[in-house]
């Protein structure tokens, strides 16, 4: 009896600072594993940046390959090879009439949606219905476009990065690009 | 109260479990941390490398389709060298890996296909004249009919990794090469006024006839030379006196018979073969005229690689492109995208410079509203197309082309009035912006069309006094005014002969205006080679005159008193020529031609003084008609199918058409 009471009164104390090592050490791993979920949040705002990034990129290169590929750039016009304007207007492949815009609900919103509209297409249609804005990009700020030669453009594209929760982070990609006419070799 | 014992190592066993749990749960959420890093990062690798392998595989294609339009600028180089002495045979399509240019990456690859394509109309049999085959001399005796090659098609692929790009390009030549040839230069170009394509043209002495009522008969085998005007490489135009023989009676006394030799066509001569009091052997040559491209052309062809098409994978991806067959289904594609293109230009271009005007008025704006853009659009106006089904178009003119027809110049459907119409405003589009396919300065490339000019194919002539004379005598003996029809469009107004280019700002007038004229185009036609033909040509530009004398021997006054007197000759049955001092007899009214010629314009342009361009204006708009034409795509049934064996057809002197003289000339 008396050997188990002692046990028991020695477990009792042995077992606060036993617990409060384990209160520690417990401390330390939800720290660790606070701070791992921390790094998780970064982690999944970092892999949503370089979805953005990709999409960014993607549109970038269809956009390039589509210019370069068209059959005439019709808008910057190329007078002035220093101007810089902020939509890019050209005749594709099949001679038809694109335009490529960011477009904004509002001009006040800070930012919108980077988008082609394909006007003959909608001409072809009648004119029936708005027509289809196809989305390149979305949290779209700026679009710088020069034309400093007649058959080459270039392009500088400006986006806002978005938290998980759909709220901009405040953040700017810019990627710039450009495309040399390749129907004249 | 009972105390429950609880083991030592129970109590030891329940704490190890539970920092088990505790480290587990940590270990996992680690794991799932590193997982989650690694696949993000491959993820993202392999979109690099996607990405990365897609644009190698497009730079290697299109870099393919650079070398093969190098390559074609220089020859065929996959052609065996045409040799007329040696029957070679001359492949219709052609497949290479470029291995040359891509050694130190060996995951990155390049393959050429080649098709070549004849003309739509050309003859392989060489029997037939037709628009696709050109009638040339070989040799001094052999003459074959050559059938002509169209254009070249090309497909290029580029692969690196699991990527593939396949760009298609259509090389178009003009002057159209043969097509039994290693070459991609084009056959010579005719001289304004040319008819044979021929490289050089003899000219012979008419044939000797007897004349009606002379006295003796004439030696028909040779004649005695005059005079002659003309020396080796001395430029004439067509119509100039080179020469003047006279007859022979058959007892070898001269006659006082003489013939003036003339120029058939403009060009150089090249070699005289006969001299002045030596004697001109009847059916041999007395000169040879040589054809060459003169003040007005160039001897260059226009070579361009046009119709760059980016080839979606989708419609490739499960071909095998060394099969002629599946590479004709990619022809099959780019047809039908490069009808769509043409059908759209029109309209298109109808609306360009009224969008472009108004998005200059937003491009400070940073964005726009949809309602705003939609506007700018609509501000243009709303173009009209015609065509509302354009797979049935396709279909139609595609079975068309299958058939070795051409859509825009065999019209007779309304989908082919509406390609031809179509194709009239590509070619009246490049027209205005055309700069030759070469390094040009950005200035000299945007001023180039506005230094342009059109210079008719014959400048201000006249007939020969003589012949002037000869009209008027034979005007009051016919009772037609044959001087008024000798006169010409350009000598009644100038400036035809001249024109300022289509972009001539200070008179508001220039080429363009001047041909599209009524007058010029006469009745519309839908045909494209009609419309070329009307716009690179002056309707009436110069007259041809050939008046003949072959009634009877001209008499000196004295004898032919005499012969009146003697009743051997009707006065009323003659006519005196004042300048000649001699009876002649009258000629029936068949015996004056006067012929209107639609005379070509040349197209110059002295922008770079070093290397003046200069083309016949027909040739510079069939090469802007092959910009937008495709041809069939049913692939051929034989691998060779053009060889240069020669169709002998000897070569014979043309018909004799005068005995007495004969006069001809050129009023322009």
């Amino acid at each position: 009896m008396t050997v188990e009471k002692n046990m028991n009164n020695s477990r009792r104390a042995f077992t606060i600072v036993e617990m409060m090592v384990y209160v520690g050490i417990f401390s330390l791993l939800l720290a660790g594993v606070a701070s791992m979920f921390k790094y998780l949040g970064h982690f999944q705002s970092a892999t949503k940046r370089l979805d953005v990034l990709h999409d960014l990129r993607l549109s970038s290169f269809r956009l390039a390959e589509e210019l370069a590929l068209s059959q005439e750039f019709l808008f910057p016009t190329g007078d002035n090879p220093l101007e810089t304007v902020h939509q890019v207007l050209y005749f594709d492949n099949k001679y038809e009439l694109i335009g490529v815009f960011i477009k904004k609900d509002k001009p006040s919103d800070p930012f919108g949606e980077l988008v082609k509209l394909n006007w003959t297409e909608h001409l072809k249609n009648g004119k029936k219905g708005e027509p289809r804005l196809e989305k390149l990009v979305g949290g779209a700020i700026e679009l710088n476009v020069n034309r400093p030669s007649p058959d080459y453009i270039e392009y500088e594209l400006k986006i806002e990065e978005f938290k998980p929760d759909g709220q901009p982070s405040g953040k700017v990609f810019s990627l710039v690009n450009s495309a040399r006419l390749r129907g004249k070799l | 109260m009972k105390n429950e014992f609880i083991p030592a190592n129970r109590a030891n066993a329940e704490r190890r479990g539970f920092s088990m749990v505790i480290g587990l749960a940590a270990g996992t959420i680690l794991l799932l941390a590193v997982i989650s890093y690694v696949y993000y990062s491959s993820s993202e690798m392999r979109i690099v490398k996607s990405m990365l392998n897609r644009k190698k595989a497009d730079f290697a294609a299109y870099s393919a389709l650079n070398v093969a339009s190098a390559r074609l600028m220089e020859n065929r180089w996959y052609q065996p060298e045409n040799n007329p002495n040696v029957a070679e045979k001359f492949k219709s399509s052609h497949s290479e890996k470029l291995v040359d240019y891509f050694k130190d990456d060996k995951s990155l690859t390049a393959d050429l296909f080649i098709d070549e394509i004849p003309h739509p109309k050309a003859q392989k049999s060489g029997n037939e004249n037709t628009d696709g085959s050109i009638w040339v001399k070989i040799s001094q005796t052999k003459r074959q009919y050559r059938a002509l090659l169209d254009h070249i098609r090309v497909l290029a692929l580029g692969t690196s990794g699991d990527e593939k790009a396949l760009y298609f390009g259509k090389f178009i030549m003009v002057p159209e090469p043969y097509l039994a040839d290693n070459l991609t230069t084009g056959h010579l170009i005719d001289d304004p006024l040319m008819i044979d394509a021929d490289e050089k043209i003899p000219i012979y002495p008419d044939a000797v006839w007897d004349n009606a009522g002379e006295e003796g008969t004439t030696e028909k085998s040779k004649k005695f030379v005059i005079s002659v005007s003309i020396s080796a490489g001395q430029k004439v135009k067509m119509g100039q006196v080179i020469m003047v023989l006279g007859y022979y009676m058959s007892t070898g006394e001269k006659s006082t018979r003489e013939e003036q030799v003339v120029s058939p066509y403009s060009g150089k001569i090249a070699s005289v073969e006969v001299s002045s009091g030596g004697d001109a052997i009847v059916g041999k040559p007395v000169a040879w005229l040589e054809k060459e491209p003169g003040d007005l052309y160039s001897p260059k062809t226009l070579r361009k690689m046009v119709q760059i098409t980016k080839i979606p994978l989708s419609v490739f991806k499960d071909l095998k492109l060394e099969n002629r067959d599946d590479r004709f289904k990619v022809y099959n594609y780019v047809a039908k995208t490069t009808l769509e293109t043409v059908i759209n230009r029109m309209p298109m271009k109808t609306i360009s410079d009224g969008t472009t005007e108004s998005f200059k008025s937003v491009k400070n704006e940073t964005s726009l509203t949809g309602q705003q853009a939609i506007g700018l659009f609509n501000s243009a106006g709303t173009p009209q197309w015609g065509v509302d089904d354009i797979e049935k178009m396709f279909a139609a003119l595609n079975a068309k082309s299958n058939q070795n027809q051409e859509p825009d110049v065999d019209v007779n459907s309304d989908y082919d009035k509406i390609y031809a119409n179509a194709g009239k405003a590509y070619i009246s589009n490049l027209w205005v912006s055309f700069t030759p396919p070469a390094r040009l300065a950005s200035s000299t490339k945007k001023d180039f069309s506005s230094m342009s000019s059109y210079k008719l194919g014959v400048q201000p002539s006249k007939v020969s006094d003589e012949m002037l004379s000869l009209l008027k005598l034979v005007s009051s003996m016919h009772g037609v005014d044959y001087l008024s029809q000798i006169s010409t469009r350009p000598q009644e107004n100038p400036n035809l002969y001249n024109i300022a280019s289509t972009t001539n700002n200070k008179t508001g007038k220039g080429y363009w205006e001047e041909m599209k004229h009524k007058e010029n185009l006469g009745a519309q036609s839908d045909n494209v080679k009609d419309y070329i033909k009307s716009m690179s040509q002056l309707r009436d530009g110069a007259k041809k005159i050939r008046v003949k004398l072959d009634q009877g021997t001209p008499w000196e006054d004295a004898p032919f008193k005499q012969m009146v007197a003697d009743g051997t000759a009707n006065p009323d049955d003659y006519f005196w020529w004042e300048e000649k001092q001699g009876w002649y007899k009258k000629i029936p009214k068949e015996n004056v031609q006067i012929v209107p010629v639609d005379v070509p314009y040349g197209y110059t342009n002295d922008s770079d003084p070093q290397d003046p361009f200069k083309m016949d204006t027909s040739q510079l708009l069939s090469y802007f008609r092959k910009h937008y034409t495709f041809g069939t795509t049913l692939p051929p049934p034989e691998d060779i199918w053009a060889e240069n064996t020669v169709t002998d057809t000897p070569q014979k002197p043309g018909p004799p058409d005068s005995t007495g003289a004969k006069y001809s000339g050129l009023s322009s």
